[in-house]
């Protein structure tokens, strides 16, 4: 449900004595000096338990960083760890206890590289940012070799004051190491001019009562001067961006706040940054991120620095801390009403957050494609016909730099092969994907791009998408040759049985024929990624080749305006779920910006909506090939992200319209049974009662007999409920009588579009559960994300696409209704204006 | 500081996949022979009774994901290959002869797409040389 901001009610049940448990930031490491607690209220004062030795320190302000607290001794291997928060007269619970891990299980080849974040950094800076780093390492700067910074027992993200200040064209390097164990250094940054003038700051709002004020477009490596009604606060130095000052006496409204920065001494300050203090009723009320039945925390995503958060889920007090998450008392459930206060020292908040909380809306997580472990070497190799680039972890970043040996001792790595498409042969395509290489080396895979203009222009049809894939197949024949060449700096590197395939286009075409031919020995292949392909058997009259044995992928740009029919979709239908399959069916995109060399936005061949920008395109590919390879590569847990469990940070997800299959699922009808609406693909009846009138049509394109209408692109069969009034229901049987307590029904389904308009509204329908008594619970599909829409591109290539919706069981409740004993799943389409829609592939996990 | 104003910036670049005219159409009985892959056996399948048609075009040939289809008559023709460097002539096969009508008319279009009835009569029409 969508947040709405309400005026804080009177009849709220405040708990004075409510004080939330903190966050311990993990994972925690053996020889860590320090931990890094967060999400406390202002002033509390830390408490941190190691294996029962207990260490006390001022929390300070929890924003923007936490607080980092050292440790009388290392943390050692096995021991346990957690935090609590005190205030007067209160005491939080303590966290969870976390186990202190050794950390070469996570990072066997050794911590991951630092970044030096933000960049680029400048002459006279006294600070930098470092982040990427395990807690409670030692981490320093090095400024053209010479050591200007070093901090013992940092944080994730560290800030390292610089002395002296950086010259001009210094060579800056981060460096860390935990347990004597040095990571790779971070990528070389080179100072350079600061912007002159230097750029005006900007203060965030403020409100009166308040004690921290935030600062924006802070250069890198300035030092920010404060001044309240003109008299000065002092002075800090900054990684740049933006810096919060906290503790000062709370501010009276109209207060005159004003703010500079400087870099080089004798070099002009900025001209001030000026905000003036607003009234404590003005206080807005706080954002937060998604939340959904069963949750235990809300994270908070904006509010004042020194807010302390105070959550209330109907009508009762159930969390209380600072930002940027607040552990509950109490587990949410669908339909509870969550109220959400900030409140600062001298200043109670007037406006509150209110939120009805969904069944399925999942909360945001981490960026797959960030995972940063080692340098990137890159290579370009050319034998015969085979030709292209490698991108692998190396020693240290460049051309045929090293191949990483800590990493290469530990075994060889996995490999993905990518190949583009058809396009203007005297583009290099296949340097197109090099952000996306670069992504999967710096996580220690190989990355490949083959050069495949030699097929370029001169050829359609099956042959060149046979051509293609027989070009893919020598390339990573001659691949086997490098990883057994003693020459080579890829020697014994590679290994060809995780293999995975990445095609765009009629390359992506190509990647679908590959495993059905191949036959290198030693290769197999474990995932496949379709990237907006193209499906030349089937024009041809020929069977769609059905992905099996391997994971597979496809993306479908909303936008294509080149392979219009989104022919991955047919892929997708056709692909046995040996061992998952995922479509990514994604808004305001075009079928070129996913290549960096492909410069023409084909969405323009036709009359439909802007698309994103080039970069968003790339973050798409980024970010869910690199959650689609670690998954099915490297075996790491990146599935969630596929599935829904999880949003990606780092991509537009609300663009992204996801399908998801598991092998191991409860099939309760594909259709695909030729048995008949009346039976389902457990063989047991389907009714349909209240006018719904389902049936099952072809969702092929073009439309083949028999079809519902020319929307539909896939290569299946699926059910169209059309109702001729409102309130139909459609009944499936289940075997016996099913405890749907701890598991999820998922259905594929879309509002179905006549292929030339998007109806003003949108449409939906309601899942239910009935049990052996008879007695029915419902959620609706706007509780876990509505029903999609088809994208609103040029009339006739309007989609009915099909996404898939999950319902957790624990959703479904109702006075009389036993959701132990589940014997049948129910559809009923409970708009008020009957429409039609399309449903297919009805599971349950 | 002023406030600028000014016109909206033309940032995407369409393509340009306009299909060039035909210009001329060769059509003989051929045997079709797949290129040999070197690592697999080829899925198509070798055609005796096939029939070559080698058009050419008045500019080279766009290069896109789709490709293009030669309709003849209410056949479609999907596999094409290039002929020369420019990419203006291309040959395209129909795998069965007996498929194609005597006097059909012969469309050039992009894959996905139908010969559009408002186009008037067809330049070429299809009749087997006589060898």
């Amino acid at each position: 449900m969508t947040p709405s901001v309400v005026k804080r009610p009177e009849n709220l049940k405040e708990n004075r004595k409510l004080l939330s448990p903190p966050l311990l930031e993990q994972p925690l490491y053996r020889c860590a000096v320090s931990v890094t607690v967060f999400a406390y209220e202002p002033n509390a004062t830390i408490d941190v338990d190691v294996s029962g030795t207990i260490t006390s320190a001022p929390g300070g302000f929890p924003v923007p960083n936490g607080v980092t607290i050292h440790l009388p001794a290392a943390l050692a291997a096995g021991q346990t760890v957690r935090a609590r928060q005190k205030l007067p007269g209160r005491v939080s619970a303590w966290t969870p206890s976390i186990a202190v891990r050794d950390h070469t299980q996570d990072y066997p080849a050794g911590p991951p590289r630092p970044e030096i974040n933000p960049a680029p950094v400048y002459k006279c800076g006294v600070r930098t940012g470092v982040g990427n780093l395990l807690p409670g390492g030692h981490v320093w700067i090095t400024a053209n070799g010479t050591k200007v910074g070093d901090v013992n027992g940092c944080a994730a993200q560290q800030g390292v004051n610089v002395s002296p200040p950086y010259g001009l064209n210094q060579h800056v390097v981060a460096h860390y190491e935990l347990c004597n164990d040095p990571s790779p250094d971070s990528a070389e940054q080179i100072t350079q001019l600061a912007p002159n003038p230097l750029p005006v700051l900007t203060i965030d709002s403020t409100y009166a009562g308040g004690q921290s004020v935030t600062i924006r477009n802070v250069v890198d490596g300035a030092r920010v001067t404060f001044y309240r009604g003109g008299a000065n606060q002092g002075t800090w130095p900054c990684w740049g961006g933006s810096i919060v000052l906290n503790g000062f006496a709370t501010f009276a409204m109209g207060e005159i706040l004003t703010a500079t920065q400087e870099m080089c001494p004798g070099d002009p300050a900025s001209n001030p940054g000026t905000t003036v203090v607003q009234s404590c009723s003005s206080l807005p009320a706080p954002g937060v991120g998604p939340v959904q039945a069963g949750d235990t925390s809300i994270v908070v995503t904006s509010c004042q620095p020194d807010a302390v958060i105070k959550i209330f889920v109907n009508g009762v007090e159930v969390g209380a801390s600072g930002p940027p998450l607040v552990n509950l008392t109490t587990t949410l459930k669908k339909g509870d009403t969550v109220i959400v206060v900030q409140d600062l020292a001298g200043c109670r908040g007037q406006n509150a957050l209110q939120i009805i909380v969904a069944c399925v809306d999942p909360p945001v997580g981490a960026d797959p494609s960030a995972l940063d472990l080692f340098p990137v070497g890159w290579l370009e190799y050319n034998q015969g016909t085979t030709h292209g680039s490698i991108y692998y972890p190396a020693e240290t970043d460049g051309q045929n730099q090293p191949f990483r040996q800590r990493l290469a001792k530990l075994g060889p790595v996995p490999v993905v092969v990518m190949a583009h498409g058809n396009h203007d042969p005297s583009v290099p395509s296949y340097k197109g994907y090099d952000y996306f290489q670069q992504s999967l080396a710096k996580m220690g895979l190989v990355a490949v791009s083959v050069d495949c203009n030699a097929l370029n222009g001169n050829g359609n049809g099956v042959q060149n998408i046979v051509d293609r894939a027989d070009l893919i197949i020598s390339n990573i024949a001659f691949l086997q040759t490098l990883n057994t060449d003693p020459t080579s700096v890829l020697n014994g590197t590679m290994d060809f049985t995780r293999l995975g395939l990445m095609g765009h286009s009629r390359g992506g075409d190509a990647v679908v024929t590959v495993p059905s031919v191949i036959a290198l020995a030693g290769v197999t292949i474990q995932s496949v990624l379709a990237l907006a392909p193209t499906n030349f058997r089937y024009w041809a009259g020929m069977s769609t080749i059905q992905p099996n044995g391997y994971a597979f992928m496809t993306i479908l740009p909303a936008g294509d305006g080149d392979v219009t029919d989104n022919n991955g979709a047919q892929f997708y239908d056709q692909a046995l779920t040996v061992p998952t399959k995922s479509q990514l069916y994604v808004f305001f995109t075009c079928h070129n910006f996913y290549n960096r060399q492909w410069l023409d936005d084909d969405s323009l061949a036709y009359p439909q909506p802007v698309v994103v920008a080039r970069v968003e395109h790339e973050r798409v590919l980024a970010v869910y090939g690199c959650a689609f390879f670690r998954m099915t590569l490297p075996g790491q847990n990146t599935e969630g992200y596929l599935s829904g469990d999880a949003l990606p940070s780092g991509a537009m997800t609300q663009i992204v319209h996801r399908g998801f299959e598991r092998e191991k699922a409860l099939t309760v009808d594909n259709f695909d049974d030729n048995n008949g609406i009346a039976l389902n693909s457990l063989g047991l009846p389907n009714t349909q009662t209240g006018g719904i009138n389902a049936n099952e049509f072809r969702f092929d394109r073009p439309p083949v007999p028999p079809a519902f209408n020319t929307s539909f692109y896939g290569l299946t069969t699926g059910m169209v409920a059309n109702p001729k009034k409102t309130g139909g229901i459609f009944r499936w049987s289940l075997k016996g009588a099913t405890n749907m307590s701890q598991r999820e029904v998922w259905i594929r389904c879309a509002e179905v579009t006549d292929g030339s308009t998007v109806a003003a509204t949108p449409t939906g329908f309601s899942l239910g559960l009935e049990d052996v008594g008879g007695a029915r619970a419902w959620v609706d599909c706007d509780d876990v994300g509505g029903l999609p829409r088809p994208y609103p591109r040029n009339p006739g290539m309007i989609k009915t696409m099909l996404s898939t919706l999950r319902f957790r069981g624990g959703c479904f409740v109702d006075r009389k209704f036993r959701l132990t004993q589940v014997v049948a799943i129910l559809v009923r389409l409970d708009r008020k204006e009957p429409r039609a829609v399309a449903f297919d592939d009805l599971q349950v996990y | 500081m002023p406030s600028d104003k000014s016109p909206r910036m033309e940032t995407h670049r369409p393509p340009d996949w306009k299909l060039p005219e035909i210009r001329a159409v060769e059509m003989r009985a051929a045997v079709y022979e797949p290129r040999r892959p070197r690592n697999f056996e080829s899925p198509l399948v070798a055609a005796r009774d096939a029939v070559e048609f080698v058009v050419r075009l008045a500019a080279p040939l766009p290069a896109r994901a789709l490709g293009p289809v030669l309709w003849v008559g209410e056949k479609r023709l999907t596999e094409s290959e290039s002929l020369d460097k420019e990419g203006k002539e291309f040959r395209f096969w129909s795998f069965d002869r007996r498929e194609l009508k005597e006097g059909a008319p012969i469309w050039l279009v992009w894959m996905g797409e139908k010969p559009s009835k408002g186009k008037g009569k067809a330049k070429f029409t299809y009749k087997l040389a006589v060898r």
